[in-house]
Order: structure tokens, then C-alpha cells, then sequence
């Protein structure tokens, strides 16, 4: 486990491959926290009177994309 | 992606976004101020200068606003790109800045004025002269407020580019042929 992350106030936040990530949530901030625990995307719903309209992306998607991206700028 | 409901599902979000990238670039593990990243949803979410408000704003003025903050904090700390790397004189906080930002845009469904609706269904694509122009522009000093409007603009026609169906009509300002 690397530690990679620090916040102003010194708290130490986890963030390697997402295995584990300590981030200000309101129930867990300061916590470290199995990101499988953590409900990424799923249940999550973009604002619907918002007149642009964001796509709500599933973990797979932004996944898919971000790795898309390495491939593409790789040199 | 961003611009959800909760703004902790969008530090979550941005983050699976740069683990994966880093996972796939076989790079070390990303270092990421997440007190800088805090700052960036919480700008990028309030004050837009658009007249009509954050919910109001396009997807693309959401972009925009989102691109140029994350670029102006830079939360990232680590450099992807060393050596003689085609983007190793670009900010790292660019290159994932624009293609979240780019994320936002795409599959978004844009109301318009007229009464339409209209869904940015088709990729955005751009060339490797033009992807480097807009790192470089990003790897500039930015000052949201000042480049909002042209940055929302020019991503406005960059996703026109091959979404023509969700343009408004020409009127000829500048018609290619007399």
C-alpha cells in the first residue's frame, strides 16, 4: 500500500489503485476506507432540470475511458 | 461523471479517473493534493458567471468551468509525462482535465433555447496538431472567470464538430462561398 496523498491538515490519504482510499465523505472523512465499500457511480443521479444534462457514468465507463486515454497519449 | 448530485460522488469519480489512467500508463501511483481536488468541486460547482446559473449552464460551460479550475489548482502533484515524451512539456493536470471535461460533454442532452433537445450522441474527436494546441493553451496560466467564455465556446464547436445535429442554424455570418 503506498501512501500518496496528504491533506492540509496532515490527515493521510490512501489512494493506490483504488484499493483503498481514505477521501472527505461525510460518514467516513479522515477515515480510511475499502473503496469497495464505497458506492461508486451506481446510485448516483445527475441533476435532472439541468438544461445540459450530464450522463451519469457507471465506474466501468470512466474506467474504460481513463485507460482509453493512457493508450492514447502513450508515446 | 461530474456534476452529480453529491459532491463527494464527483471527487469519487475524478479519482477512479486518475487511477485508472495511471493503472493502464503503467505509472506509479498518482500523487493528488485531495484538499486542492476539494477546491475545484466546490468552485466548479458554484458561481459560474453565467447569468442564469450552475443549473441552467450548458454541458459545455459545465466543462469549461470544470477544466479551467482544475487546471488553475492543479491538484495533481505528479508529472506523467518525462523526457522526451511528446507531452512532457504539458501539465499533467491538463491532459486529465480535458478529457473528464470532454466527458462531461458527451452523452450530455443539451435543452436549448428553441425548445430542443438535443443528445451529444457522437465521440468528440480531434487531431494530435489540435489535442497538443489545447494542452499547450492549458499548460498557460488560467484564470477562469477571464477564459471562461471562450474555452465554453470552443468546446461548444469542437463537440459540433461531429454532432452537427445539436447546432444551432447558420445564418451566414461568414458563408463559405459567395
Amino acid at each position: 500500500m503506498e501512501k500518496n496523498a496528504v491533506n492540509s491538515d496532515n490527515t493521510e490519504v490512501v489512494f493506490y489503485n483504488l484499493v483503498e482510499a481514505s477521501i472527505a465523505d461525510s460518514n467516513t472523512y479522515g477515515e480510511p476506507v475499502k473503496m469497495e465499500n464505497v458506492h461508486v457511480c451506481t446510485d448516483k443521479v445527475a441533476n435532472p432540470n439541468a438544461r445540459g444534462e450530464i450522463e451519469v457514468k457507471s465506474s466501468q465507463d470512466i474506467r474504460g475511458r481513463a485507460a482509453r486515454l493512457a493508450m492514447a497519449t502513450s508515446a | 461523471m461530474i456534476f452529480n448530485k453529491s459532491p463527494f460522488d464527483d471527487i469519487k469519480n475524478i479519482l477512479e479517473h486518475i487511477d485508472a489512467f495511471s493503472e493502464s500508463s503503467s505509472l506509479p501511483a498518482a500523487e493528488i493534493h485531495t484538499d486542492k481536488l476539494w477546491d475545484v468541486i466546490t468552485n466548479c460547482r458554484h458561481d459560474i458567471p453565467y447569468e442564469y446559473g450552475e443549473d441552467d449552464a450548458s454541458s459545455f460551460k459545465k466543462a469549461a468551468w470544470f477544466i479551467l479550475w482544475f487546471v488553475n489548482i492543479s491538484p495533481i502533484a505528479t508529472r506523467f509525462y518525462t523526457g522526451d515524451h511528446p507531452l512532457a512539456k504539458f501539465k499533467t493536470n491538463a491532459v486529465i482535465a480535458f478529457d473528464i471535461g470532454l466527458s462531461v460533454i458527451e452523452n450530455s442532452v443539451l435543452h436549448g433555447n428553441n425548445g430542443s433537445n438535443e443528445k451529444v450522441e457522437n465521440p468528440i474527436s480531434l487531431s494530435d496538431h489540435a489535442y497538443r494546441d489545447v494542452l499547450e493553451a492549458l499548460s498557460k496560466p488560467i484564470r477562469p472567470e477571464e477564459h471562461f467564455r471562450a474555452w465554453s465556446l470552443f468546446l461548444e464547436q469542437l463537440a459540433y464538430k461531429t454532432n452537427r445535429h445539436c447546432e444551432y442554424p447558420d445564418r451566414n455570418y461568414y458563408p463559405d462561398s459567395e
